[in-house]
């Protein structure tokens, strides 16, 4: 289900019923958003089993904070948790650490339909580049975050983000090429 | 457009996990509410044990207060309480088992202090002081009853 598509005239309805405590309105909310959320989790991390560990904590998260949520669609809204859950989670990184990444595809074993080409070279690439050339590309280059942003959630400054995203679209390229 | 360029373009909006992350998400929302649910009649419940703590020690050491009338307040707390404790009991299977458990685990302390007064009066009936702390003991178990009978369903 594409989350702009999936009734958007329902979406207030199950978001003001979610908040007031409705858990089945949530649920479907996650089922429209899961897949955008999974995508932002795994792009970071890496690693389908932590990205699902990722997407369940970060819908716990929504549903814990959904009343502080302010101007932004759900689907958006989410994503800005994912990303914060992502970066947070330390035993997650942690977890990452421990792991081979390198030859990481993030769905060679799945058996479900895959982008093709070249997107999916870079789906590759990306889970094989350094993880903080990895999160300063997804969420600048695909989240579509300003480096002043990224900067405040990975905790460097706007220099290092600019530079991380330079050696990060260095990387891929050497990788696509 | 390089190849890079064109390969962002294409990345896929959605990505969809294995497998259903709904249950996990679900029973971990459910943990959340039970831990809730728990905490909420202790809270509770500890309010009252504190109030009882503290109005047995603030009116223990104190001047004897005025006397006590003699009236039949005794006999109007405990139909209060009988009252309140056939409502609770109508309701019993609406509430948590967890949350009866506490309630009843409570109102067996103050029923153990209202003993102890009476007691405690019975030896010495002439003790004003007794006789409100016996009266306020009541009071608190009509409290926590009248607490318990306004609990929402699935509390």
């Amino acid at each position: 289900m594409t989350p702009a598509s999936a009734q958007p005239d329902l979406e207030p309805v199950l978001l003001s019923a979610a908040r007031n405590g409705d858990q089945r309105a949530f649920e479907a909310l996650y089922r429209c958003h899961v897949g955008r959320v999974f995508a932002v989790c795994l792009r970071l991390c890496a690693d389908r089993t932590v990205a699902e560990e990722l997407t369940q904590e970060a819908f716990v998260r929504g549903w814990r904070k959904l009343h502080t949520m302010r101007g932004h669609g759900f689907g958006a809204w989410m994503r800005q948790v994912a990303i914060r859950v992502s970066l947070d989670d330390r035993r997650a990184h942690l977890r990452r650490l421990a792991r081979v990444i390198p030859t990481g595809d993030p769905g060679a074993d799945t058996g479900r339909s895959e982008p093709p080409g070249l997107a999916m070279d870079l789906e590759r690439a990306l889970a094989g580049l350094p993880p903080k050339a990895r999160h300063t590309f997804v969420l600048r280059e695909i989240e579509g975050l300003t480096h002043a942003e990224i900067a405040d959630l990975t905790g460097v400054t706007v220099g290092t983000s600019k530079a991380q995203l330079h050696r990060a679209r260095s990387l891929l390229r050497e990788a696509l090429s | 457009m390089n190849d890079l360029e064109d390969a962002i373009a294409g990345l896929a909006e959605e990505i969809q996990p294995d497998r259903d992350l709904w249950p996990g998400i679900e029973a971990r929302l459910a943990a959340r509410r039970s831990t809730s649910r728990m905490l909420r009649p202790l809270a509770a419940a500890a309010l009252v044990l504190a109030g009882v703590g503290l109005g047995m020690w603030a009116t223990w050491p104190a001047e004897p207060p005025p006397p006590v009338a003699e009236v039949t307040w005794q006999a109007e707390m405990e139909s209060a309480s009988a009252r309140l404790s056939a409502t609770l009991a109508g309701r019993r299977s609406e509430l948590d088992p967890v949350t009866v458990g506490i309630i009843e685990a409570n109102l067996a302390i103050i029923d153990e202090a209202i003993d102890e007064c009476a007691r405690a009066l019975e030896a010495d009936p002439s003790n004003a002081q007794l006789e409100h702390r016996l009266a306020d003991t009541w009071r608190r178990r009509i409290d926590l009853l009248r607490h318990a009978t306004d609990l929402p369903s699935g509390s």
